[in-house]
């Protein structure tokens, strides 16, 4: 395990020296949140939504784009980018796991981005609506343990796609359709506000583990969605580390690095 | 004991065929076009433990592809191989840690990281513990003098400082073989002269062996105790360095330098002959006329104030015998 915690450290230090980037990021995020938030109001301004208060929900819009800007791995593009030139060949002569190794290595810049991004937005949350009503801090405990594993199930599923590489000319239709799955079903807008027969499907899509989850969680704890979320986003994690395990193993063989 | 065993090694590619124009393009999407290229062909080949080998030949020969069989990157089409007693697709993750790799044309290293930290993180890879990976890192760094840019990012050494952390980086996990694919590409003479010199230190106290494939003839003369050439996916000769230079150096080229402006015709037994003012270049086949017989004729013309005798160059050594293998 030290080779991967080494990587993860060293991604972290990585990130924190290309610390510039963020600045641009953190004002897209503060624009996305006051453009939802003027929204949001005179929608409940007009009629009263019974399924979260507005505060619970700009806290929840904070909560997801946390997820969206800070801890979105972008793992497909260099996946697709390795295979592609090759260079995927090289890093197999590594004795590592190449999956687990790219995980760590995204893992550091994620976990630098999601610290500074809750910070901002934190801030935004306070200076916008204040404090949810009713807020029990301990639930922040299994809102980010849920976090991870949405992080880390979205780390998967962009590997999965990239692995596809191996196999068709360019996956990154897939991407992008993916990536706008999980903006629609969880992230711009609680599935709790979807039609009751679209929200039955999504509740078992894992797109919505991925920022639906974390952020429902914190921003009104319960027991039992808890333990329904933590099942599923685990059981979704153990599908897709096991077709990035096979995706690697066929693609292995299909490998033709030929030339110099 | 071998390093490497290969028997009856091949490998074959099916690619795409793509034809031009816009009604290729829509046919190709109902009936693609797939064509076979037998990159390797029934290769032989067995390397002892601690020799330096130089695998060549032209562009295209087939050497890249073997070397990624041999380090577990490619899957052979059909035939046995062995490298350190492993087979490299079923053991890759094993084989690794006995193996080193250079490729001049790809880095290996983490270029927005000094190289310092990409030796810490090799050395976790490997899993070698803190005391021994300082101490490797510590003499790599010296043998290889790599004090002065160790702690510069990779992303901001010239190419011969990156190269050099290439190679000691290769050996921190202190492989029993070496596989160079074109190590001195892109470098200059001192530079390459310095990297050769480790190697061969590397060769001599630890024992590596040196598989290397280089266009450079130096690096093989320099470096490589057996040439193998490869042409074509097969192997069209196996011989010693030496033997490369005994057998093959069949020409000599003879300048001799005349006291008065003389001038000849050109001779029947010369393969090539110009003559200017005072001087005459001459190069001979040594099977057909003897070096000393060839001197005799071009001594008896005149008076001779200077006379020189040179052997052809590994690289026109090499030039020849690609030359004769695609005649």
């Amino acid at each position: 395990m030290r080779k991967y915690w080494m990587t993860f450290r060293l991604g972290v230090t990585g990130a924190l020296h290309y610390r510039g980037n963020l600045v641009a990021g953190f004002a897209t995020y503060a624009m996305f949140i006051l453009v939802f938030f003027c929204l949001w109001r005179n929608m409940y301004a007009q009629s009263d939504m019974p399924e979260m208060t507005l505060t619970q929900m700009i806290w929840y819009l904070c909560i997801t784009e946390i997820i969206a800007f800070g801890a979105n791995p972008r793992a497909t593009g260099g996946v697709v980018q390795d295979v592609k030139n090759g260079n995927i060949a090289y890093q197999l002569l590594r004795p590592y796991n190449y999956v687990g190794y790219k995980y760590a290595e995204s893992m550091g810049p994620v976990a630098v981005n999601t610290l500074l991004f809750a910070a901002a937005g934190s801030i935004l949350g306070f200076c916008i609506v204040g404090p949810i009503t009713g807020f029990r801090p301990w639930t922040l405990l299994p809102g980010v343990l849920s976090m991870i594993l949405g992080t880390s199930l979205l780390f998967f599923i962009q590997m999965a796609i990239g692995l596809t590489a191996f196999f068709i000319e360019d996956p990154s239709g897939i991407g992008l359709v993916v990536g706008k799955a999980i903006s629609m079903l969880g992230t711009f807008l609680p599935i709790e506000f979807l039609p009751a027969g679209i929200r039955q499907v999504v509740q078992n899509l894992p797109f919505s583990y991925v920022t639906w989850a974390p952020a429902r969680l914190m921003v009104g704890f319960e027991g039992g969605l808890f333990f329904r979320c933590l099942c599923l986003q685990a059981g979704y994690l153990a599908a897709f580390i096991g077709l990035c395990a096979l995706l690697m193993r066929r693609g292995r063989r299909a490998i033709q690095a030929n030339g110099g | 004991m071998y390093s490497v065993t290969a028997k009856n090694l091949t490998k074959t590619y099916r690619t795409r065929v793509k034809q031009p124009g816009l009604r290729a393009a829509f046919r190709a999407l109902v009936r693609p076009e797939y064509r076979e290229v037998q990159a390797v062909r029934g290769i032989d080949l067995q390397v002892e433990q601690g020799q330096r080998l130089a695998f060549i030949g032209p562009n295209g020969a087939g050497k890249s592809t073997t070397i990624k069989m041999m380090t577990g990157i490619l899957s052979p089409t059909s035939g046995a191989l062995s490298v350190l007693g492993l087979s490299p697709m079923e053991n890759r993750r094993e084989l690794s840690r006995h193996i080193g790799t250079v490729f001049g044309q790809k880095s290996q290293l983490w270029f927005h990281l000094p190289a310092a930290d990409s030796f810490k993180l090799l050395g976790a890879i490997y899993d070698i513990d803190s005391p021994t990976l300082e101490k490797r890192t510590a003499r790599l760094r010296d043998q290889f003098g790599l004090g002065d840019f160790f702690n510069t990012p990779v992303r901001r050494l010239s190419l011969g400082q990156r190269i050099r952390c290439e190679v000691a980086a290769s050996l921190i996990h202190e492989p029993e073989l070496l596989f160079l694919d074109e190590p001195t590409i892109g470098l200059d003479v001192v530079v390459k002269r310095e990297l050769r010199e480790r190697i061969l230190e590397m060769n001599r106290e630890k024992g590596v062996t040196v598989f290397l494939t280089s266009h450079d003839a130096g690096d093989i003369e320099n470096i490589c105790q057996r040439a193998v050439v490869i042409d074509g996916g097969g192997i069209v000769l196996d011989e010693s360095v030496e033997g490369l230079r005994t057998k093959h150096m069949t020409v000599k080229k003879l300048t001799v330098r005349y006291a008065g402006e003389y001038c000849a015709a050109t001779p029947a037994w010369a393969r090539r002959f110009s003559c200017a003012p005072g001087c005459v270049v001459c190069e001979i086949d040594t099977r057909r006329i003897g070096a000393e017989e060839a001197l005799g004729h071009l001594l008896s013309l005149g008076s001779v104030t200077d006379i020189s005798v040179e052997d052809p160059t590994m690289e026109q050594i090499i030039a020849s015998i690609f030359e004769k293998e695609r005649a």
